[in-house]
C-alpha cells in the first residue's frame, strides 16, 4: 500500500477570542493518498476552511491554536515545526488556492511577476540554493550540495570543454526568457487565451474567473505534492464557476498532486472528488467514496443536507431546511454535536461522541477508503425521509 | 449560433507614453512636475555656475539703498544696499537641500522603524516587544510639538545650518513611523500577503517586496508634501534668528524674512518681504502639486484609468477562436498560416 501524502490525526483547533474559546475543529482524522481528490463539505462555520488553512499552518496563531493532533505530510509532522521549516513546506510541498480571487493577487504586480515568484521559489529549491522540504526521515536535508551560479561557472570552466560547460550552467540557471516561457506554459495550462498579453496586465484589469485561473497557475507552478483548494469557486458567479470547475476537473488528471477540495456546494464536490468528508460543527461526521456517501448517506446530518440542497431539475414544492440551528462552538453540545437537531436522537447520543466507524460491521475498523459514519444509528439512517 | 469568441486585451503601452498621458489628463500635476523641474534645474545652475543667474555676491554693496525693483535689481535692494534677487536665488539650493535632507533622513529612519513595528508585531514575542518599544518612543517624541522640540534641541546642538538640520531631523521621523506602520498594518492582513506566504515566499521578501510596494504610494506622496513642510519649519526657526543669519555669506529665505520684517517698514518696501516669502510659497506649492501627481502615477489603478479616459485607446475586442484547444495551433500545414485561405 502506498504511503498517504497527508495524514491528519485527531486534529483539534481552537480560536481564543476575548474570553471565549471556540472549538473550530475537533478530533478530525483524514488521509489523502497520491493523486486522489478528497472533498470536504459542510455549512458555513463548520470548520472546513479552518482545517484547510491549518494544514500548511497558515492560520494566525494566536488567535488560533492547534490543541492536539498531528498533521503528517510526507512522513513529517508539521505541528511541532518551527516557522523557518514550515516555510520550506509551503509552495513546493503544499500549494493553496484561496477563496477570494479578488484579493489574493497583489494589486501592484503584473501577472508575470506574480507567477514568476512562485516558479522562482521552486527553482531555487530545486537547485539547492535555498533549503527545501524533502519529506521522509530527514525532511530538511540537502539532497544536492548547494551550488551557486558563480561556483557552477568557475567549476565547469576549469574542467570541461566550453560547450559542455555552457550546457551544464544552462541546466542550473534560468534566464528571464526561460522564466517567461515557463510562465506562458502555466497560463496555457489554465486555459488562458492570449497569454502574452495577460502577462503584462495588473489583477484589477482581469475578470474574477481570470484571476482565479492565475491563482491556480501560481499554485500549480510550484509543483506541489498536495494542493488545497479552499472554496475556489465560491466567490465566482455561476457561469464562471462552471468554467473554473471544468478546468479544475481537467487539471486533476493532468497534474501529479493530491488535492483537498473544500466547498459548501454538494454538486461541486460530487463532480470533482473521489472521496468526501462531511463536516458538522467542527467534527467529521461521515466519510467515504463520493458515490456511496451521496447515494446512501449514513449520517442523519448528511441525509438532511442532501435533502436541503435545491435541485435544478425538479420543483417539488417548498425547500427543505434542517430544523434547529448550528450550535455555538464555544459551548458545543455534549456527545454527538448533531443530537439537538437529530430525528433519531436517543439517550446514548448525549453521552460519548460516536466514533467514525465503517458503516459495514464486517469491515475492520482500520480499513482505508471505506464508507464511515459517526452515528450510533447509522443503519437506521436510510429509513429517514 | 454565433461563433465562439475570445477577448483580446489591448497591449500595454510604453511607460513613458503612459506617464505623458497621465500628465496630460491632469494639467495641474503636470504644472507641478514642470515647476519642480524648473526649481531643481535653477538650484543646480545656481550651485554650479552662479554667474549665469546671480548678478551680485550675497554681501556685495551695490551703492543703491532701498532701490525699487528695476532691471538692474529685479527685487530691489535692502538697507545695506545688498541685491535682494541675488540673495533669494543663492538661498534656493540651501533651502531645497534642507528640505530633502530632513525629509529624506526622516523617511529612511522612520520608514524603517515603521516597517518593523508594523510587520513584526506579534504580541508576547521578542519582535512584539521591539515593535512595542519603537511605538512608545515614537509616542514620546510625538507628544512634544516638533517645532518647540527642534528649537530646544538647537540650544543643545548649537547654532548654524548643520545643527538645525540635525535638530529638525531628530523631531521629524516619528510621523513616518506612524504613517508607515499604519499602512503596513492595513496591508499585512490582506489575502494576497497570506497567498504569498502560502507560496513559500520568505517573510523578509514578503515585507520588502509585497508590503513595501503597497505602502509606497501614500509614503512617497507624504514625503513630497513634507519637503515643503520642512522648508516652512526651517524658515520659521531661521525667522526667529536661531538657524541662519542674514545678512551673511550664505543667505536663507527664513532668515531674510526675519531680517526684513525687523528692519524695513513693509508698507514702504513690500517687495523685500514678498521676495523670500514668495520663494517659500512657490517651492512648497510646487511640491504639493507634484505629490498629487505622484499619487496618480504610482497607483496602477488610477494610472490605467487615466490612460483610458484620455487616449483614444484600443478597446478589448472579440476575435473568433481558431479551435477549442488551450493553445492556438501552430501553422503546420500548407496554407494554414495564409490569412486569405479562410476567407
Amino acid at each position: 500500500m502506498t504511503e498517504p501524502v497527508l495524514d491528519v490525526q485527531d486534529l483539534s483547533i481552537t480560536y481564543t477570542v476575548g474570553a471565549g474559546v471556540f472549538q473550530a475543529v475537533s478530533g478530525v482524522s483524514l488521509k489523502i493518498f497520491p493523486r486522489r481528490v478528497v472533498g470536504i463539505v459542510g455549512e458555513t462555520g463548520c470548520g472546513k476552511s479552518t482545517l484547510a488553512q491549518a494544514i500548511p499552518r497558515l492560520l494566525p496563531e494566536p488567535p488560533a491554536s492547534i490543541g492536539s493532533g498531528r498533521i503528517i505530510f510526507r512522513g513529517t509532522d508539521l505541528v511541532p515545526l518551527p516557522k523557518r521549516q514550515l516555510r520550506m513546506v509551503r509552495g513546493t510541498g503544499i500549494g493553496m488556492i484561496f477563496q477570494e480571487p479578488l484579493n489574493s493577487l497583489n494589486p501592484a504586480f503584473r501577472v508575470y511577476d506574480q507567477i514568476v515568484e512562485s516558479i522562482q521559489v521552486r527553482h531555487y529549491r530545486e537547485m539547492g540554493w535555498t533549503r527545501s522540504f524533502q519529506g521522509g526521515e530527514n525532511p530538511f536535508d540537502y539532497s544536492k550540495p548547494p551550488i551557486t551560479a558563480s561556483a557552477a561557472t568557475s567549476l565547469t570552466r576549469a574542467v570541461v570543454p566550453a560547450g559542455a560547460a555552457e550546457e551544464l550552467v544552462r541546466d542550473r540557471l534560468q534566464s528571464r526568457s526561460d522564466y517567461r516561457r515557463e510562465v506562458l506554459e502555466y497560463l496555457r495550462l489554465v486555459r488562458i487565451n492570449d497569454p502574452e498579453t495577460i502577462l503584462g496586465l495588473y489583477p484589477h484589469e482581469l475578470s474574477g474567473g481570470m484571476r482565479q485561473r492565475i491563482m491556480i497557475a501560481m499554485a500549480l507552478s510550484a509543483k506541489p505534492s498536495l494542493l488545497i483548494a479552499d472554496e475556489p469557486t465560491s466567490a465566482l458567479d455561476v457561469t464562471i464557476q462552471a468554467q473554473v470547475l471544468t478546468l479544475m476537473k481537467e487539471l486533476i488528471d493532468e497534474v501529479d498532486a493530491a488535492i483537498l477540495f473544500i466547498s459548501h456546494d454538494l454538486g461541486v464536490i460530487a463532480e470533482t472528488a473521489d472521496e468526501v468528508g462531511v463536516m458538522y460543527a467542527g467534527r467529521l461526521v461521515e466519510y467515504g467514496p463520493v458515490a456511496e456517501v451521496f447515494q446512501s448517506p449514513r449520517h442523519p446530518y448528511t441525509k438532511a443536507l442532501l435533502r436541503a440542497a435545491p435541485s435544478t431539475y425538479k420543483s417539488e414544492g417548498p425547500l427543505h431546511s434542517i430544523a434547529g440551528s448550528v450550535p455555538n462552538l464555544s459551548r458545543p453540545p455534549a456527545g454527538c454535536r448533531f443530537h439537538p437537531r437529530c430525528p433519531l436522537v436517543q439517550e446514548v447520543c448525549r453521552g460519548a461522541p460516536p466514533p467514525l466507524d465503517p458503516v459495514d460491521p464486517k469491515v475492520p475498523k482500520g480499513a482505508e477508503g471505506v464508507h464511515r459514519s459517526a452515528c450510533y444509528f447509522a443503519a437506521e439512517v436510510p429509513t429517514l425521509p | 449560433m454565433a461563433a465562439p469568441t475570445r477577448t483580446v486585451a489591448p497591449r500595454p503601452d510604453h511607460p513613458v507614453l503612459v506617464f505623458w498621458r497621465v500628465m496630460k489628463a491632469n494639467p495641474l500635476s503636470l504644472f507641478g512636475f514642470l515647476l519642480v523641474a524648473v526649481i531643481g534645474i535653477t538650484a543646480v545652475v545656481v550651485l554650479v555656475a552662479p554667474h549665469l543667474l546671480v548678478p551680485y555676491a550675497p554681501q556685495q554693496e551695490t551703492g543703491a539703498i532701498f532701490a525699487s525693483p528695476s532691471w538692474q535689481h529685479p527685487l530691489g535692494t535692502d538697507a545695506l544696499g545688498y541685491d535682494a534677487y541675488s540673495n533669494v536665488m543663492l538661498a534656493l539650493p540651501l533651502d531645497l537641500g534642507i528640505g530633502f535632507a530632513v525629509a529624506g533622513s526622516a523617511l529612511l529612519l522612520g520608514g524603517t522603524l515603521g516597517l518593523i513595528a508594523g510587520f513584526f508585531d506579534t504580541p508576547g514575542t521578542g519582535s512584539g516587544w521591539l515593535s512595542l518599544s519603537i511605538m512608545r518612543v515614537t509616542d514620546i517624541f510625538l507628544s512634544f510639538p516638533s517645532l518647540i522640540l527642534a528649537l530646544a534641541l538647537t540650544r543643545v546642538l548649537g547654532l548654524g545650518v548643520g545643527p538645525t538640520v540635525l535638530a529638525i531631523s531628530l523631531t521629524w521621523w516619528p510621523y513616518y513611523v506612524r504613517l508607515v506602520r499604519g499602512e503596513v498594518l492595513a496591508v499585512k492582513h490582506l489575502p494576497y500577503i497570506n497567498a504569498a506566504r502560502a507560496a513559500g515566499v520568505t517573510e523578509g521578501r514578503i515585507l520588502l517586496r509585497h508590503v513595501v510596494r503597497n505602502v509606497l504610494e501614500p509614503v512617497v506622496v507624504f514625503f513630497t508634501l513634507d519637503v515643503g513642510t520642512v522648508l516652512v519649519t526651517y524658515s520659521t526657526i531661521a525667522f526667529i534668528g536661531v538657524a541662519s543669519r542674514y545678512p551673511g555669506p550664505q543667505p536663507e529665505w527664513g532668515a531674510m524674512l526675519g531680517y526684513y520684517q525687523q528692519t524695513e517698514p513693509i508698507s514702504a518696501y513690500p517687495w523685500l518681504i514678498l521676495a523670500p516669502g514668495l520663494a517659500v510659497f512657490v517651492t512648497v506649492f510646487a511640491f504639493s502639486l507634484l505629490g498629487d501627481g505622484l499619487r496618480d502615477i504610482l497607483d496602477p489603478r488610477t494610472r490605467r484609468a487615466f490612460v483610458r479616459s484620455v487616449a483614444p485607446h484600443e478597446p478589448p475586442k472579440e476575435v473568433p477562436v481558431a479551435e477549442p484547444g488551450p493553445e492556438p495551433a501552430p501553422p503546420t500545414g500548407i496554407g494554414a498560416s495564409d490569412p486569405g485561405a479562410s476567407g
